[in-house]
């Protein structure tokens, strides 16, 4: 007789493993089709705002060109007459285009409404937001809070959606849950919106990355040494 | 290689083909979302996932639908969302192009009532519909 018992449960906690890993896949791919609302014009991954730091190193640049000064995140700044440059508008591919405004991060931070709501009121700002936007920015309703001192304009229903793994014991089950309270009006609409579904694609389009996540936590676990302790019993029948 | 464009039409041509099921929704039947002043009740579709799946042999397209229906009462939106069952559970599609292996309901959709722009209570009953098909 062989004692399979250890190499069982390491054959167990291997495939457990290889579970979460494909739950975290579905994630990332739920993360990835995640609708997440439009506030800017145009290509949804062209444009963001610039930091305060970037602000501050473009102000003497821009002091020599004779442009109006900026009046981005500083409060003490007075806030200019006329629409002026908003600055140089920064191409990213990043994915995380909703850069907040750091007049709206400062507002996170103390956790209410941004300061000075009218800040947004030029002519640049407008170009680059729609008017959902602008009421967005403004109204801070939106902001989603991704770090102690970073945030996003939007965003929620995508950064908050996570894998809750599955554990050794009985039944595994991984889940992946998107707890905003209006994640299931996006998955499965209303009357009055029609249904963005991004969890049900995410599991169905991972299929192959799930087999395939199994299948090397299965080889992995089947790798585990053998029990090297046994013996053989031999029985005669008469 | 054909899309998901064809089977959306076979389920609108097979819900069309049951007369107790045409008969009873007043509204129509639409993709995504009903226009405003549609009368209750009315079906909507929605495409939800449609992976392509190659083997040797080659491709399979497994989609899934949403097939429900928006009524004023509780009772009306199950009648329908019955009818629709029985129109597409375990039916044989007809796709353009393409082979139907399959064609199922395999959830329920977990929607309540709602209230619509005109402050009417409204219900949403229907379910989750796999079909598979051969390119």
């Amino acid at each position: 007789m062989l004692d399979f018992g250890s190499w069982g449960e390491a054959v167990k906690a291997s495939l457990v493993s290889g579970l979460n890993a494909a739950a975290q896949e579905v994630e990332r791919a739920a993360k990835e089709k995640a609708p997440v609302r439009r506030i800017f014009r145009g290509r949804r991954r062209s444009i963001r705002f610039k930091t305060a730091a970037e602000v501050e190193a473009d102000r003497p640049f821009i002091a020599q060109l004779g442009l109006a000064p900026q009046f981005l995140a500083l409060p003490s700044m007075r806030r200019p007459r006329r629409a002026s440059s908003f600055g140089r508008v920064y191409s990213t591919q990043s994915s995380d285009i909703n850069r907040a405004y750091p007049g709206m991060r400062a507002a996170a931070m103390r956790g209410g409404q941004p300061t000075s709501p009218g800040r947004l009121r030029s002519a640049a700002a407008s170009n680059l937001l729609t008017g959902r936007g602008r009421y967005e920015v403004s109204s801070g309703r939106a902001f989603f809070r991704t770090g102690p001192n970073s945030g996003t304009v939007g965003g929620r229903l995508r950064g908050e959606i996570y894998t809750e793994p599955a554990s050794t014991g009985g039944v595994a089950v991984a889940r992946v849950i998107s707890p905003t309270p209006y994640a299931k009006y996006q998955e499965f609409g209303t009357r009055r919106h029609p249904a963005q579904p991004f969890l049900r694609p995410a599991l169905a389009e991972s299929q192959n990355a799930i087999s395939a996540r199994m299948r090397e936590a299965l080889a992995e676990g089947v790798k585990s040494p053998l029990p090297s302790s046994g013996h053989i019993v031999v029985t005669v029948k008469a | 290689m054909s899309t998901s464009a064809p089977i959306k039409r076979a389920i609108v041509q097979k819900l069309r083909a049951t007369p107790a099921l045409v008969a009873a929704i007043a509204g129509g039947i639409h993709e995504g979302i009903a226009p405003r002043k549609v009368e209750y009740p009315f079906i909507v579709y929605q495409l939800v996932s449609s992976p392509y799946v190659y083997d040797w042999t080659g491709a399979m397209l497994q989609t899934t639908f949403d097939v429900y229906t928006f009524a004023v009462n509780p009772v009306e939106a199950n009648n329908l969302d019955a009818l629709i069952t029985g129109a597409l559970n375990e039916a044989v599609l007809s796709v353009d192009g393409q082979t139907n292996l399959l064609c199922r309901r395999v959830a329920d959709l977990p929607t309540g009532p709602d209230v619509d722009a005109a402050g009417r209570r409204i219900y949403q009953v229907g379910g989750s519909y796999a079909i598979w098909t051969e390119q």
